[in-house]
């Protein structure tokens, strides 16, 4: 159904050092070595450190991790809406269409919410207003954001509630979100998302919360919606199924850092991080069925006391001490493909 | 939301019958003698007792008793007080002093723990939340009566700030402090609701997301959040109409009010049964109406609680 | 950039386990020891929050005192309540008199000590009826389900709808006169309260076992084949508990506080009994010459009421999951 778009690929690489002459017009989103850190009671704990990646116009990118792995705090940084305190960005820049939105005023931060980035959350129950009607939701961001009247107001939300295929729109605009299924409700929210024509749509776990048949249709429409107005989207999920089939990029996350970024297709067929090995080794395959759930030994470390070196060493089979003495530097194992593992090019060798 | 009203309505019913029926059974249907102590500290004359066996019928079973009771209260005719005026017209010159002094303390209420309250919400565990959250318990263990002779005394007799008790006119500016003090006990639970419900919504996801729409904070706290925090504020705000209610006595008692609540005490000090019993009947019936109205106000703040 | 040393571990994965090993073994070590810890149970994580709280010392520490004055009032005033010495009357405090004396001659301060007993026998009598009541038609209800429930549930709702000082005024002034003995009015007193009270306990208890009966842990007790007695006192009251002892904890103060508003109005305890309510209203007529009169009793009444809405507070957060790590 969905037609994978690879014309804007590049043909060069993201790599970190960014244009310094005249943006490539296709960038949207170059993230630099952010860092989020959460601060309690006189401790300060790195959530979220030097991560980079880049978002072009039309592209999907998905930021892969489990839970903890800091993927949902880096969304929130970038739309801005970090729970302050105890949350703050602590390094790094986010650079949308060349403006850094980190430094911008808090003002004209607020205007790029909803009208230059579109947000999509996990949880539509708790993410909707409950109180207000799903019509008074979606209509208040053209009566708010673009002084639209209350009646213009209103047909715009219903023509949105049709694009994204809630049948009956006009009725439903009454409606409050208690009143969806799960699968409506998380339609609604992609609505308010893409109600202002935003260049680029943050969706966090999107249809995590959803039936796997649910999942499907929602993923597609998203897939077209950003097919048909050229947007960027960046894809947080812990899905690898739907990792595999919707994303352009994947940004591999664990305990706060990037450890893969690569092409989809690359992550899949030659990973270059034993934790990507590993995931996917994990996947259950219907045609061997005696081997049995492979699983990675152990568990994420605790955010609190990370230790100097990669933070995957304690579970990785691969680890030497020297794994344990530093952050390991990112290698460039192909053109657009790095890793943060010592022994990369082993492990691609091994695919 | 009119399937809802009429659902409660239905409901209300009952409610309302088993309360009227225990307030009767109450006054009426205990065993003993029903004129006991009915007429002061003399034995009623037995022309009262004629009068009263017929009038409430008190020779016939149990339901007709009862009937023939409603029947008097929804007619208006009430009986009379000892010194022979009706006790109707009594309520009906107390009760625009009442409610003067009930809507005085109710937005006294609603100012005080709005500001109050939202703001300790927001700063959650800060020194000026935790200085309102002491204030406020000790403000709710006070009993109504020691506020009042404290105000009383102080405000009244000490700096003579006010009139230590109200003229017969009851004019507004005399009702405030009697309306700021019935106000003191209820105070503290509606400041608490607020709080919590504040603090509560100040981490909940719809607010983020009302952020992540690019509205303002005044938008964002003052509209998504609030209208969030009024349904359970209004939910308490009416189950202390209770608390309220009951202050009056007190409060219209000390302050010398002639409302219903000054009615209801100086029966009490008098001893006149019938005249307390039939009017907190009829206080009791207000309070189920206005609980009935806030049920209602809240489901339309609050659509979730308009199902089941 | 890649070290030949390290392709050589690559080679030997079992050097590479090695750190591993160590690193993850002290933190499961902890982890489980932080698990035993939990399974001691809520009450001694409660108790550990509770005696470094001075709020919450004070606050009981009020409590028992004021439980040994209404005991044993000798050991904290001579003297007999009710003897006044005409030529005190009105007298201001003194080192004679610490609160000084009423309108009779009466000592204030013995009469504070002794009226304690009315005040804290109403509370906790009040707080003991409806909390059993409560939890037994509380349980009856959901356990039985269908006609039981429903009968229940609307009584409950009727009697909520009552405020019971409202009640408590009408039952009083209809049930008792200026002879009817004290005892009986106590009776009545802490009757009508119970009769009034028990609903909202026994909706906490309901809600509690329609809740927690489809817990999956309930569920798995009884596919085990526990009894249904065992799964209500092993699994599903416990649940209850803390609830109920916070609202009941934070009631005693609100009971006293109605005891003293009907002894106040008249349609409490009489003379010669002693109890606080009551002597507020001997002293309100002396309020502008004598303020002393009505100022200890309510302080008494005020500082009483205060101490269990505080021990309630601290046991709700005491007990409340997200304030403990």
């Amino acid at each position: 159904m969905h037609t994978q778009d690879t014309t804007g690929r590049r043909a060069g690489s993201t790599a970190p050092a960014a244009s310094t002459d005249g943006r490539d017009p296709q960038e949207l989103l170059s993230v630099r070595s952010l860092g989020v850190e959460i601060r309690t009671g006189g401790e300060t704990i790195d959530i979220v450190r030097d991560v980079s990646f880049d978002v072009r116009r039309g592209e999907t990118v998905a930021i892969l991790g489990e839970s903890g792995s800091g993927k949902t705090m880096t969304g929130h940084a970038v739309m801005g809406i970090l729970d302050t305190p105890p949350a703050y960005v602590s390094a790094g820049s986010v650079l949308f269409q060349g403006r850094d939105l980190l430094t911008l005023p808090r003002r004209e931060r607020r205007e790029v919410c909803g009208r230059n980035i579109g947000m999509v959350f996990q949880d539509s129950l708790s993410a909707l207003n409950p109180v207000f009607s799903v019509g008074f939701q979606i209509a208040e961001l053209f009566r708010k954001r673009q002084g639209a009247s209350r009646r213009k107001a209103d047909a715009k939300a219903a023509e949105l509630l049709d694009l994204v295929e809630i049948p009956n729109a006009r009725r439903r605009l009454r409606d409050y979100p208690h009143q969806f299924s799960g699968g409506m409700r998380q339609r609604v929210m992609i609505a308010m998302a893409i109600a202002l024509e935003p260049d680029l749509l943050i969706a966090d776990e999107p249809t995590t919360a959803l039936d796997v048949t649910i999942q499907a249709q929602i993923m597609d429409m998203l897939a077209r919606l950003c097919d048909e107005r050229q947007m960027g989207l960046i894809l947080i999920t812990h899905d690898l199924g739907v990792v595999s089939e919707f994303a352009d990029r994947i940004i591999l996350m664990y305990a706060g850092r990037v450890v893969e970024s690569s092409s989809a297709a690359a992550l899949f067929t030659a990973s270059a991080h034993p934790y990507s090995r590993a995931l996917l080794e994990s996947v259950p395959k219907l045609a061997d069925q005696h081997s049995g759930l492979k699983v990675i030994p152990g568990s994420p470390p605790d955010p609190r006391d990370v230790g100097p070196g990669c933070s995957f060493a304690p579970r990785c089979s691969h680890a030497v001490p020297a794994c344990l003495a530093g952050v390991p530097p990112t290698l460039q194992v192909a053109p657009d493909h790095l890793s943060a593992c010592l022994f990369a090019e082993e492990v691609v060798a091994h695919a | 939301m009119l399937k809802y009203t009429g659902r409660r309505l239905v409901q209300f019913i009952p409610v309302l019958i088993g309360a009227t029926i225990i307030c009767w059974a109450l006054v009426w249907a205990l065993p003993g003698d029903p004129f006991r102590g009915r007429c002061g500290q003399v034995a009623c004359s037995p022309q009262y007792i004629q009068a009263m066996t017929e009038k409430y019928g008190l020779d016939k079973p149990l339901p007709v008793q009862y009937l023939v009771f409603l029947k008097n209260v929804f007619t208006g005719n009430l009986g009379q007080t000892f010194s022979g005026l009706e006790i109707s017209d009594v309520i009906g010159r107390a009760l625009p002093v009442t409610v003067r002094l009930a809507l005085i303390s109710v937005a006294i209420q609603v100012v005080l723990s709005a500001v109050v309250g939202i703001w300790s919400g927001l700063r959650a565990n800060g020194a000026f939340d935790v200085t309102a959250l002491f204030t406020s318990l000790i403000l709710f263990s006070l009993p109504i009566f020691v506020v009042a002779f404290i105000a009383q005394y102080v405000l009244g007799v000490r700096l003579e700030l006010v009139k230590p008790t109200v003229s017969t006119a009851a004019p507004t500016r005399e009702l405030i402090l009697p309306a700021a003090v019935l106000a003191i006990g209820t105070l503290a639970t509606l400041m608490r609701i607020l709080r919590a419900s504040v603090a509560e919504g100040m981490h909940a996801d719809y607010l983020r997301t009302a952020r992540a729409k690019g509205f303002t904070e005044s938008r964002v706290v003052g509209v998504h959040l609030m209208r969030n925090v009024m349904a359970p504020a209004l939910n308490v705000l009416g189950l202390e109409f209770a608390a309220l209610l009951g202050g009056t006595v007190i409060v219209e008692g000390i302050f010398n009010i002639k409302g219903v609540g000054g009615l209801i005490y100086r029966a009490i000090q008098d001893r006149e049964q019938l005249t307390v019993s039939t009017v907190v009947t009829l206080v009791i019936v207000f309070y189920l109406v206005i609980n009935l109205v806030v049920d209602v106000a809240c489901a339309q703040l609050d659509p979730r609680s308009r199902n089941d | 950039m890649t070290d030949p040393v390290t392709v050589d571990a690559l080679v030997d994965p079992v050097a590479g386990l090695e750190p591993a090993t160590t690193t993850t073994g002290p933190v499961s070590r902890a982890e489980a020891e932080a698990a035993d810890d939990r399974s001691h149970g809520v009450w001694i994580d409660a108790w550990r929050i509770l005696r470094r709280k001075p709020v919450f010392l004070i606050s009981a520490g009020v409590i028992l005192l004021l439980a040994l004055m209404a005991f044993f009032p000798g050991w904290f005033a001579s003297g007999d309540p009710n003897r006044g010495v005409l030529a005190h009357s009105l007298q201001g405090p003194s080192a004679d008199g610490w609160f000084g004396f009423d309108v009779n001659g009466r000592n204030v301060y013995t009469r504070v000590v002794y009226g304690t007993r009315a005040s804290l026998t109403v509370g906790f009598a009040c707080t003991l009826g409806t909390t059993l009541i409560g939890i037994v038609l509380g349980a009856v209800a959901a356990y039985s389900g269908g006609l039981v429930d429903t009968v229940i549930s609307r009584v409950a709702d009727m009697l909520l709808g009552i405020p019971f000082a409202l009640a408590a005024i009408i039952v009083l002034s209809t049930l008792t006169t200026f002879t009817t003995p004290n005892w009986r009015v106590e009776i009545i007193l802490i009757l009508t309260i119970v009769v009034f009270g028990w609903p909202s306990i026994a909706r906490v208890l309901r809600a509690t076992v329609l809740t927690t009966r489809n817990a999956d842990y309930v569920v798995a007790g009884q596919a085990l084949g526990l009894s249904g007695v065992r799964v209500l006192f092993r699994h599903i009251l416990p649940n209850a508990v803390s609830p109920i002892l916070v609202l009941s904890t934070m009631r005693v103060g609100g009971y006293i506080a109605t005891e003293a508003s009907l002894s106040y109005l008249g349609l409490g305890l009489r003379p010669p009994a002693v109890s606080w309510g009551q002597m507020v209203s001997d002293g309100q007529a002396y309020l502008r010459t004598a303020f002393h009169v009505l100022l200890f009793p309510s302080i008494f009444l005020a500082i009483t009421i205060l101490a269990f809405v505080l021990v309630g507070e601290a046991l709700r957060e005491a007990l409340d999951p997200a304030n403990r790590r």
